[in-house]
């Protein structure tokens, strides 16, 4: 085939038209009408997807201050406990301890003293008499 | 209307602009599509592609080019797409194993629509080079690219093309003369 065939074969093809059936339009139009549909849904179901993206994000949210909060206050009272068990194992309060024991030891023999001397003095009033 | 404003009122979905559209570019669409899916039917399915992604792609079109070329562009895609996915390519002979003259001449011509009706008694592969090389003016490593051959293969399908071609048009020449 010559050059010059080949050129008129690409200029009348680029002119050449063929109408199409108009089957064709309204196949078309179904398909860009279920095309539609079908972006609507999918920005509907996006929608409802952020929804409950953020609704299940706030329920984790809450939990998670919640379980914090408790925790914290846990730690608190971990935390006091751990110091009155010093507090009591330490020298400074075993030394209080020990000197409180000692006074009321002290205060116990006193008055058991004196209530023996009470006794015995009322012994021998009875004996003088 | 221009077409500038059509492409915006399409954009926006108005059913009555991707009409327009659809009516002013069809028949060069449906011509294009037709030299390459022989069955007319199959046509009308690649023609209906075309315009989906015609209209789903209307945004991404800018207004360097001519709005019918881009449209071609698309409907020339599709319908090398449809022909891959049924595998109706049958490519296999390579130009070193094909000895074709290269000087064929064609001086009495056919009208158009009748080479038309000769180019579809060209074997797929033959037609859709010979479509890529001849009418679209693509190079024949383009031509490899776009149908995932070999730069010999489409150079050999070119040949083979235009060897039937030749053969085809002088039959039908014959006949019309008798």
């Amino acid at each position: 085939m010559t050059e010059e065939s080949l050129k008129r074969i690409q200029m009348e093809s680029n002119n050449y038209i063929l109408n199409p059936p108009e089957r064709v339009w309204n196949r078309l139009e179904y398909k860009l009408d279920r095309f539609e549909l079908k972006k609507q849904e999918q920005k509907k179901g996006r929608f409802i997807n952020m929804i409950s993206a953020a609704a299940v994000i706030i329920i984790l949210a809450g939990i998670i201050s919640l379980v914090r909060s408790d925790i914290s206050e846990l730690s608190v009272n971990a935390k006091s406990e751990i110091l009155i068990e010093d507090l009591i194992n330490s020298e400074i309060t075993r030394e209080a301890y020990n000197i409180h024991t000692l006074k009321n030891y002290y205060e116990k023999l006193n008055t058991s003293r004196f209530k023996n001397q009470k006794t015995s003095i009322r012994v021998s009033s009875n004996i003088q008499g | 209307m221009d077409t500038e404003y059509l492409i915006k009122l399409a954009i926006q979905n108005k059913r009555s602009a991707q009409k327009e559209i659809y009516e002013t570019y069809s028949s060069s669409a449906y011509a294009v599509i037709r030299r390459y899916i022989k069955d007319e039917y199959d046509a009308e399915d690649v023609l209906i592609e075309t315009f989906m992604k015609v209209f789903e792609n209307l945004a991404n079109f800018k207004n360097e080019g001519s709005f019918e070329g881009w449209v071609k562009k698309i409907a020339v895609r599709e319908a090398l797409m449809f022909l891959r996915r049924n595998k109706v390519f049958n490519m296999f002979i390579e130009a070193d194993n094909i000895n074709i003259s290269e000087k064929v001449t064609v001086e009495n011509y056919l009208e158009f629509a009748d080479l038309l009706k000769v180019l579809d008694l060209l074997p797929v592969g033959y037609r859709t080079v010979f479509n890529l090389y001849v009418i679209e003016g693509y190079k024949h490593n383009e031509i490899a690219e776009i149908l995932g051959i070999s730069i010999n293969t489409s150079k050999s399908q070119l040949r083979l093309a235009k060897d039937r071609l030749k053969k085809l048009v002088e039959e039908q020449n014959k006949i019309n003369t008798a």
